[in-house]
């Protein structure tokens, strides 16, 4: 695979996909595994599959309609919590499905053959194009920059949401920041793990990491670094064996998950 | 004598339902006031209105002349919170001085903010103040209950606060914790205003200065004794019945 690395613009695009994409999932997941926001990524996630369909419908790039659906959706999943306290698993199903639904509704109503949509509900990390690149990297600098400049802010929210809006940090404001986060983060992995399997890569890189650090700095390092090594032997299985790529990556990294989780369980003695 | 908090005909409603209604009272500077009454008696709207968490209905709070709802900058200072903390996630990867110094950031958003030396300075002194100081490194998913609740009181401390609200700092603590607990409030007390919400009435009666007691309304607010009739007006019930759940003589 080495040689073909070299040989080959895709694989060498899919490679730097990976990383990218593992480094941005490792800040993201961990801070939503804390804050209990996995659900309201999926929903994002989906909703961002209308943004796609109204692209390619309406001739612009389905990438920008994505970004514009998933910014969309998760502003208004929290206002809509926030404003008329709707319970919000119920808003986050509805925006999942209208979202799914407006997709279908739109590349219906597109003239002749419709487009190959499979490698945006699965994602194909071999078909990154130079332009996507280009997009994935400026929105990891976007995300690496506001987790960064606001470490102290981000970790007493989400110590304590409460505490902290007695202090005086801007809690609402940092509520929405990172729903446009998540949804930037969500825009990230479309190309690299398609929307349906978007939640494991943010997910299980960020438990795995979980498993060997109690620091929120070191999680979120430690993520990154497991994101790039199961997107690696992910890539590497799926070139040897021939199977898609992304479903190979999410398959890897859950079993990793689950066989560390256990192992440590074992150490620890702590079996129920 | 200075008012801490003066509170006048407050009202907060929550759609159709009226947690508190029409309560008026005011809060000495340097007071120990314990809050009781029955779950939803307002307990925690009351503390939550203070501390600008919840809009308020009608009527007014003022915390040392200011309405409360323009508290910014120098004066959030004034008032340090220990929330209950059930509402908070114990597995979360921090450390207690890191929890600590977050009662240090008060100057609403800023890019790359790093802690002073004397942010370190004041964290560590808190530390030291509530018996925490060996266990500044551990991790909070390694504390007991009642550690946790101290590490929480000197966060509040952190802020420097004149004035210390605590929700429930007692409960789902054991009872050598506890009594630290109570030790260190009246100790505190000696030099700031200690609001305390609390479940446990024989230790407010013995420890505090005033009480106020809230079912909807202020039923009660004075000298820390209750009789008959504000026992039943806040429990319905007679003295004897909870005299003899919580060990009242």
């Amino acid at each position: 695979m080495i040689s073909a690395l070299f040989k080959y613009q895709f694989l060498q695009n899919a490679v730097i996909a990976s990383v990218l994409a593992s480094i941005i999932c490792g800040i993201i997941g961990v801070i939503i595994i804390e804050k209990k926001l996995i659900m309201m990524s999926g929903g994002i996630a989906h909703t961002a599959y209308g943004g796609v369909g109204l692209g390619y419908l309406c001739g612009f790039e389905p990438m920008i309609g994505a970004v514009v659906f998933s910014v969309g959706a998760a502003l208004g999943i929290g206002a809509i919590k926030r404003k008329l306290g709707v319970q919000s698993d119920i808003i986050i199903g509805l925006f999942w499905s209208v979202g799914m639904a407006l997709g279908i509704l739109f590349i219906g109503l597109m003239p002749g053959y419709p487009p190959d949509l499979q490698s945006y509900l699965f994602g194909n990390i071999l078909a990154v194009k130079k332009s996507d690149l280009r997009f994935m990297f400026i929105l990891s600098l976007i995300i690496i920059f506001v987790v960064a400049a606001l470490f102290q802010d981000w970790q007493a929210y989400l110590f304590d949401e409460q505490f902290a809006r007695v202090c005086g940090i801007k809690t609402t404001f940092l509520d929405y920041l990172l729903l446009v986060l998540v949804a930037l983060t969500v825009v990230v992995l479309i190309r690299v793990a398609g929307i349906i399997l978007v939640l494991a890569l943010l997910t299980a890189p960020s438990a795995t990491a979980a498993i060997f650090s109690n620091k929120l700095k070191n999680r979120m390092i430690i993520a990154g670094v497991f994101g790039i090594v199961f997107c690696f032997a992910g890539l590497w299985l799926s070139y040897a064996l021939n199977i898609a790529s992304g479903a190979c990556i999410v398959l890897l990294s859950a079993s990793c998950f689950f066989i560390l989780f256990i192992a440590k369980k074992i150490i620890k003695k702590d079996l129920h | 004598m200075t008012k801490a908090v003066c509170i006048k005909d407050l009202s907060v409603r929550y759609g159709a339902i009226e947690a508190i209604s029409n309560i008026s009272f005011d809060i000495e500077e340097g007071e120990y006031l314990g809050i009781i009454g029955p779950n939803g008696g307002g307990k925690s709207t009351l503390l939550k209105a203070i501390l600008n968490l919840i809009p308020t209905t009608s009527g007014s709070i003022e915390i040392y002349g200011q309405p409360c709802g323009h508290m910014s900058g120098k004066n959030r200072t004034k008032i340090g919170y220990v929330p209950q903390f059930a509402d908070i996630d114990r597995q979360f990867p921090i450390s207690v001085l890191e929890v600590v110094l977050t009662g240090r950031l008060y100057k609403g958003l800023a890019l790359f903010r790093k802690y002073s030396a004397e942010d370190k300075k004041i964290a560590l002194e808190q530390l030291e103040s509530v018996g925490l100081l060996e266990l500044k490194d551990r991790q909070v998913s390694e504390l007991s209950g009642g550690e946790f609740q101290r590490m929480l009181i000197a966060r509040a401390l952190a802020v420097q606060p004149k004035i210390l609200i605590l929700d429930e700092p007692t409960a789902s603590v054991d009872a050598a914790s506890k009594e630290q607990i109570y030790k260190l409030l009246k100790k505190l007390n000696e030099k700031i205003t200690v609001i305390l919400v609390t479940h446990d009435i024989m230790a407010v009666l013995s420890e505090v200065d005033k009480i106020a007691c809230l079912n909807g309304s202020l039923i009660y607010h004075g000298e820390p004794k209750l009789n008959d009739h504000i026992i039943h007006e806040l429990y319905g019930c007679p003295i004897e019945n909870i005299s003899s759940k919580v060990g009242l003589k």
